[in-house]
This record gives structure tokens, C-alpha cells and sequence, in this order.
């Protein structure tokens, strides 16, 4: 699936990885949209989490509370974004513990802790395929930026 | 004296649990014997949801945020009520170089 997400959402994800990785800490948000309408980016998450330089874990009470209120919602999560300090690219500690182990579940990874232009350069983006497995795809494959 | 088959249809109905099934913002309705073990739930909860690669990665969790993790344990022994959701969801999600 190819999702469509606003310039503006895009922004506050580089805005929510600035304030709370502060250039010193990878931080995680979630890209969620309606079921009603998923292929439409529309709401930006900020999980509870723990972090560092190397990484980071979303507080396990804080996904029991996420998703019931998905469920309340009708919304799911369709994409996860991350930092890293330098280059991105997917670890195998992305690898192995998404929030999300659907087929077409999207990993981004946004380099230098989110500290460069919004934008999508440099950024690393992974898909679960058909046999479980992370495979890299182009970000405008899956990603259409709405200015 | 012998059974009813109205007996035996209500002994059996309260020996099965409608629950509820969450994932990912969906919830699916999931009906099983009470005396069925948390593993025999946990893989037909991931079989509701289709294509689910690596499922070995999901438990189950009570509503309340209390994990099943003993997977040879039944839904009767394990407290599960009728009518009661669960949440399907990885026990840890990380990320990191």
C-alpha cells in the first residue's frame, strides 16, 4: 500500500524527535490511520518509552493502554518511525521487536536523532513481507508527502 | 434420571467463553472452551488476524495488563470471564543500532 501523509505531519514527527530526543536520545513515534480510510496518514503518536543513545522501549502498559484506545477509535498503527544517532538503517533489534508484525507494516528510520531537514533523505524505510521478513523499499513507494 | 438435551446444550454453554480479540484497533469475537489451554487461544486469536509471520512474537494480555504467560494453563484456571477482551500484542517493543 502506498500511504499519503500531510508535509505538516511530517513536521510534527521531526518536532516530537527534537524535543524529546534533544540530539542525545533516539526517540520512536507511530503513524496511525482510520480503517475506515487506512491508506490516509493521520494522526502522529508519541509512545511512553525509555531511551538512549543506542535506543529505545516503549513502556509495555503504555501498548495495553494504545490499544484499547485504537480499538476505540477504529484506528491502526501503519507505520513506526525511529531515529538513530548517525546513519539509518534497520538493526536487528528493529528487526526483531516492531509493534506491528503484519504483512506491509512500515519501519522508517530517520538519521542524526531527526536533527536535519524534514524531509525523507537519508532515511531508511523496511516492509514486513509475506514471509515475515524486513525488506528495504523506496520511501516514495510507500510515502506520498502532501504539501 | 437422564439429560436434557436442553441440559446438555446449557451445560455446554457454560463451558464456552465468548471473548473478544484485539489487535491493531480491530476487535474479533473468538468462542472456546473454558477448559482449553492459553495456547490453544493465543493460536487461534493470531489465526483471526490472517497473515501474522512471525507469531511466536504475540501473547495475550488482560485488559487489566496482566500477561498470559503460561501458555499449558487453562482459560478456566487463568480467570478469563465471558464477554472479557484481550489484547494480542508483542511483549516488547525496542528499537535501537
Amino acid at each position: 500500500m502506498r500511504y499519503r501523509l500531510s508535509a505538516a505531519l511530517l513536521a510534527e514527527t521531526f518536532s516530537l524527535f527534537r524535543q524529546c530526543g534533544g540530539g542525545r536520545r533516539e526517540c520512536q513515534v507511530l503513524w496511525t490511520s482510520s480503517w475506515d480510510d487506512p491508506s490516509n496518514i493521520s494522526g502522529v503518536v508519541h509512545p511512553l518509552h525509555s531511551a538512549h543513545a543506542g535506543g529505545f522501549e516503549i513502556t509495555s502498559a503504555w501498548i495495553n493502554y494504545f490499544w484499547l484506545e485504537l480499538a476505540r477509535t477504529g484506528r491502526g498503527v501503519r507505520a513506526q518511525i525511529h531515529t538513530h544517532p548517525q546513519e539509518a538503517f534497520h538493526s536487528s533489534t528493529d528487526d526483531a521487536y516492531p509493534i506491528i508484525h503484519s504483512e506491509g507494516f512500515l519501519s522508517l528510520v530517520i538519521p542524526d536523532f531527526g536533527l536535519g531537514a524534514v524531509g525523507l533523505d537519508g532515511a531508511f524505510l523496511a516492509e514486513i513481507d509475506p514471509n515475515g521478513q524486513w525488506q528495504e523499499v523506496a520511501p516514495e513507494d510507500r510515502l506520498e508527502i502532501i504539501r | 434420571m437422564s439429560a436434557t438435551a436442553e441440559d446438555i446444550a446449557r451445560h455446554e454453554s457454560k463451558q464456552t467463553l465468548h471473548l473478544g480479540i484485539l489487535y491493531n484497533g480491530i476487535r474479533k469475537e473468538v468462542e472456546i472452551n473454558r477448559d482449553a489451554t492459553v495456547k490453544a487461544l493465543l493460536d487461534r486469536a493470531i489465526s483471526l488476524f490472517g497473515n501474522i509471520p512471525q507469531p511466536h512474537t504475540l501473547a495475550l494480555w488482560t485488559e487489566k495488563g496482566v500477561e498470559l504467560t503460561n501458555e499449558q494453563e487453562t482459560l478456566k484456571s487463568a480467570g478469563l470471564k465471558d464477554g472479557e477482551s484481550l489484547i494480542l500484542r508483542p511483549s516488547a517493543v525496542k528499537g535501537g543500532r
